[in-house]
């Protein structure tokens, strides 16, 4: 199970934060909000974007709205795998795998419900909202996730799955 | 308006709620919420030097700044996708979203006849246990206004742009609590800049 | 003389060290109506509420958000981490003083009456047969409020005697908890007393557990110590002022004390462990007054 790179989008589109490991064996390798990235995250938030509206339209109404609306899960390339989760206040996280495991929701899941949530939006020093102007809004903003415990506590869970 | 389909997913809604609150959530001692939230009322009264009017504002953003983050432990909780009608926002947030986080279920009512407004009526409201108001704070003060705050925040978040208010307050010598949420406009999710 | 630290006696009411504000008689009565003491002219329904612990909970999140809302609103409002911290302690004192008086209360309703608390909560079910409240012992200290209310409740009992079952359950659905009150707990005289009932009573009320310890300091003899392993409530927030929010906590314990008439000043002080990162060390330091005041009534 190799980890890629792990990034986080808003609902400016904007991708505040992203993790690349380089060396699968040292899992503290790698770049954080790294500048080359820039044009990567813009890529893959266009692509997730497009892929879902046209799932969107093309999918049914559902019943009753527990039983969720088709949405991506998994976007398979010939050398990698990306992993989405999407919460309903506009949040996109999305793993960037190889091919052993078909299916991520659950550790997204943990990432958002105990890493995400307890030092994002549960710090009140950490801004809830991203951007800070109207500028930074449709993926033009920069602001990216610098809060120390979050990254720590996310390179913890994720060291075990990097191998 | 409910059909069977209808409420079956209210009653899916309530279990949800109730089991939320059994097995996923910590709980605290109510009474040191309620003893919480009446000093930051008093001394918001000594700060403002008792203009109502301004301590209603701040207890509304205080709110405010609540609700955009207690949306995301909300969802974390309890996995809910975003709803399709307001019908459904209403069933949600008295049963599920009282209920995780006050252990409260208020009633739905008065529905507007446009179906964009409907009233929260709150009985057992924790943070007004053992509260007396004074005369002066009895004519302009909505006391647990931070409800109001937190549920524009959250709403926010899911792109729901309403107007929360209250109506009655049981601490002001009405008959119950009643809380007014009124829908304006579903805003649009932001699509990324086309640069050249 | 009137330099002497005169030794106060453990009265909560201390108007006596006020002459002044007594009957002037060159000025007459003086009107004294604030806003807050004017008459309220509607019946408010917290005069019929239980005080019986009824064990209402909300989660942990919504009282940290309230707690950390507080803390901004607070920060935002003082200039120097100083005034902060005073704001937090004033606040948790007037929770603290609020706590002595209802959980001394509370220890006081006897727990095998809790089925006598619970008949006449339900107004459906009989009263206890009266007699045995007339039983209640009159052989406990003297000193103790529940004499006149057992009193009342004598002569209740004979009158009710004559009334049917139903009006009996349903006139005791709104008699107050005092008159089940057989003894009334006697208030905390030692230091030792009042810290066993921080450590046990009033820290199982707020976080349902005691506190993690309770220490003497051994070289200063005015100093104790209660340890918490990992605070509750300011267990969210993440950064340098972080101490600072625990002084809301030493607020509540300040203004229990002082309230029992046991001066003290209360700081709170980080001391992790390798077992507990987050252990915090509330330090009370009693004031010498009150010291004095326990070796004249309790050395032998």
């Amino acid at each position: 199970m190799t980890i890629y790179s792990f990034w986080i989008f808003d609902k400016h589109c904007n991708c505040i934060f992203d993790k690349e490991w380089t060396i699968p064996s040292q899992p503290r390798s790698g770049t954080t909000n790294s500048k080359q990235n820039e044009n990567v995250a813009k890529l893959l938030y266009g692509l997730i974007f497009s892929l879902r509206s046209i799932t969107d339209k093309i999918s049914s109404d559902p019943v009753d709205f527990l039983s969720q609306k088709n949405r991506i899960r998994s976007i398979t390339t010939g050398k990698c795998r990306v992993h989405l989760f999407e919460t309903a206040t506009g949040f996109w996280f999305a793993l960037m795998t190889d091919f052993k495991q078909d299916d991520y929701y659950d550790i997204l899941n943990h990432i958002y419900k105990n890493i995400f949530v307890r030092f994002i939006s549960l710090n009140y020093i950490s801004p809830s909202d991203f951007v800070e102007n109207e500028d930074e809004k449709g993926g033009q903003g920069i602001r990216k996730i610098n809060n120390k415990n979050f990254i720590n506590n996310l390179e913890l869970f994720l060291s075990p799955l990097i191998s | 308006m409910s059909s069977s389909a209808g409420q079956q997913q209210i009653k899916t809604l309530k279990v949800l709620g109730e089991d939320v609150w059994k097995n996923k959530v910590e709980k605290i001692n109510s009474e040191l919420f309620t003893l919480t939230y009446g000093t930051i009322v008093s001394q918001l009264c000594q700060d403002y030097d008792r203009d109502f009017e301004k301590i209603n504002d701040e207890l509304y953003k205080m709110g405010y700044n609540i609700g955009v983050r207690i949306i995301e432990d909300f969802l974390a909780r309890t996995a809910l996708p975003r709803c399709t009608d307001f019908n459904t926002t209403s069933e949600v947030i008295s049963k599920v979203a009282f209920k995780v986080f006050l252990n409260l279920t208020p009633t739905i009512a008065n529905w507007s006849q446009s179906n964009d407004a409907f009233s929260l009526i709150i009985s057992d409201n924790p943070l007004s246990d053992f509260v007396e108001l004074p005369i002066d704070a009895m004519k302009s003060l909505w006391y647990s206004n931070v409800y109001c705050g937190v549920l524009k925040g959250a709403l926010e978040m899911v792109q729901l742009d309403c107007d929360v208010s209250f109506v009655s307050d049981i601490l002001r010598g009405d008959n119950q609590t009643e809380l007014r949420i009124k829908l304006n406009k579903v805003l649009k999710d932001e699509i990324p800049v086309i640069e050249d | 003389m009137s330099t002497d630290n005169i030794i106060y006696p453990s009265t909560s009411d201390d108007s006596f060290k006020r002459p002044n504000h007594g009957y002037d008689y060159t000025k007459g009565a003086k009107s004294h109506t604030t806003i807050e003491s004017s008459s309220i002219n509607y019946p408010t329904k917290i005069y019929n509420d239980s005080l019986v612990a009824n064990r209402k909970e909300v989660s942990l999140s919504s009282m940290a958000f309230l707690f950390q809302q507080m803390i901004i609103h607070f920060h935002k409002d003082s200039k120097t981490v100083h005034e902060f911290e005073e704001k937090l302690l004033t606040n948790g004192f007037q929770i603290g003083s609020k706590l002595l008086e209802l959980l001394n209360f509370r220890s006081s309703i006897n727990p095998t009456n809790s089925s006598r608390t619970s008949t006449f909560l339900s107004s459906n079910t009989n009263l206890p047969t009266p007699k045995m409240q007339s039983q209640t012992s009159y052989d406990t200290t003297s000193g103790n409020s529940s004499i006149p209310s057992n009193n009342a409740v004598i002569s209740k009992t004979t009158t009710q005697n004559t009334i049917s079952n139903q009006e009996a359950a349903s006139t005791s659905h709104y008699s107050s908890i005092a008159n089940t009150i057989n003894k009334m707990k006697r208030r905390d005289l030692k230091i030792l007393d009042i810290l066993q009932f921080i450590h046990g009573t009033l820290w199982s009320y707020l976080f349902n557990h005691v506190s993690d310890d309770l220490v003497k300091s051994s070289e200063r003899n005015n100093e104790y110590m209660i340890i918490d392993n990992n605070p509750v409530l300011t267990q969210f927030i993440n950064n340098n002022i972080k101490n600072s929010c625990n002084y809301f906590m030493c607020g509540i314990i300040n203004g229990f004390l002082n309230n029992a008439a046991f001066i003290c000043k209360v700081t709170p002080h980080r001391m992790p462990t390798e077992n507990s990162d987050e252990r915090i060390v509330y330090l009370i330091k009693f004031d010498s007054q009150v010291l004095e005041r326990e070796n004249l009534r309790f050395s032998s």
